[in-house]
């Protein structure tokens, strides 16, 4: 009885919300999102090489369109994987044991950026080597070593690897 | 209604004490009175108004919080200490749906 009161009076006037909150922390974290993307985008950029110098079709026009829209992408998906991590799992003792994390992340906020707009491959060179960097620092904080190995597939660039099992 | 508060809950993490769609009344508490176990109301910088329960009280002034139901709620290490100043009222009454 009350409550349908209540209720009438929020329809008509309006209550305020307090959330029981459910943003279930997973706690589930990994740089492999971030450095495969980095990956994708320097595939995109030697795809976009490609072209140079070409007479291109309409079909080869609407090709490379999405090449780049795809690079652009995949450059933003890497930022934001970063940023998850470093937003979400970094925090005070991951600091202590990494002082420069932080300025770390913006390097790769700005290499991620200058990926978006350059179609230059040595762009995505130094967002990999600046992501793998962070790669490292996340596996160290866990106590996982790592290792650097050439990927399995194009652009066949070395990444950095947690050593498990 | 000052110092007093109308609040509908919503999210499942302080099932089953609060439901999605119950009401609670607040009062904002006397400093220093809030205690361990005290259902509130915080403005929380990141999430806006959460209801939550206090978990362990750090110091006069400054708590974590807690949800009920452990499987849906953010936890504290995530939503970080809590000051008075932040809260909003302690739940005196719940109206059930």
């Amino acid at each position: 009885m009350l409550h349908s009161l209540i209720n009438r009076y929020d329809q008509l006037v309006g209550v305020e919300t307090a959330a029981a909150h459910c943003d279930i922390p997973c706690k589930i974290y990994d740089p492999i999102s971030a450095q495969i993307a980095v990956l994708s985008v320097i595939r995109f950029m030697d795809l976009i090489a490609e072209y140079e110098g070409k007479d291109l079709s309409l079909a080869d026009q609407a090709q490379l369109s999405r090449l780049v829209a795809e690079k652009e992408t995949h450059a933003e998906k890497a930022k934001h994987e970063v940023r998850v991590i470093w937003g979400d799992y970094i925090k005070q003792p991951q600091f202590e044991q990494f002082p420069d994390l932080s300025s770390l992340v913006h390097s790769i906020m700005l290499a991620g950026s200058a990926c978006k707009q350059h179609i230059g491959r040595e762009n995505g060179e130094k967002l990999l080597t600046l992501v793998n960097e962070f790669a490292e620092a996340f596996w160290a904080t866990k106590n996982v070593d790592t290792f650097t190995a050439k990927c399995p597939y194009l652009p066949e660039e070395m990444v950095v690897y947690p050593k498990l099992g | 209604m000052i110092g007093f508060g109308l609040y509908k809950v919503t999210g499942d993490s302080m099932l089953p004490n609060y439901s999605p769609g119950d009401y609670v009344l607040t009062w904002r508490p006397a400093r220093r009175s809030l205690k361990s176990g005290d259902v509130v109301v915080v403005d929380h910088p990141r999430f806006g108004n959460i209801i939550k329960r206090i978990q362990q009280v750090l110091d006069p002034v400054t708590f974590t919080i807690s949800g009920d139901n452990t499987t849906a709620s953010t936890d504290s290490t995530d939503l970080g200490p809590v000051s008075i100043e932040q809260v909003r009222g302690k739940v005196v009454w719940r109206i059930a749906r």
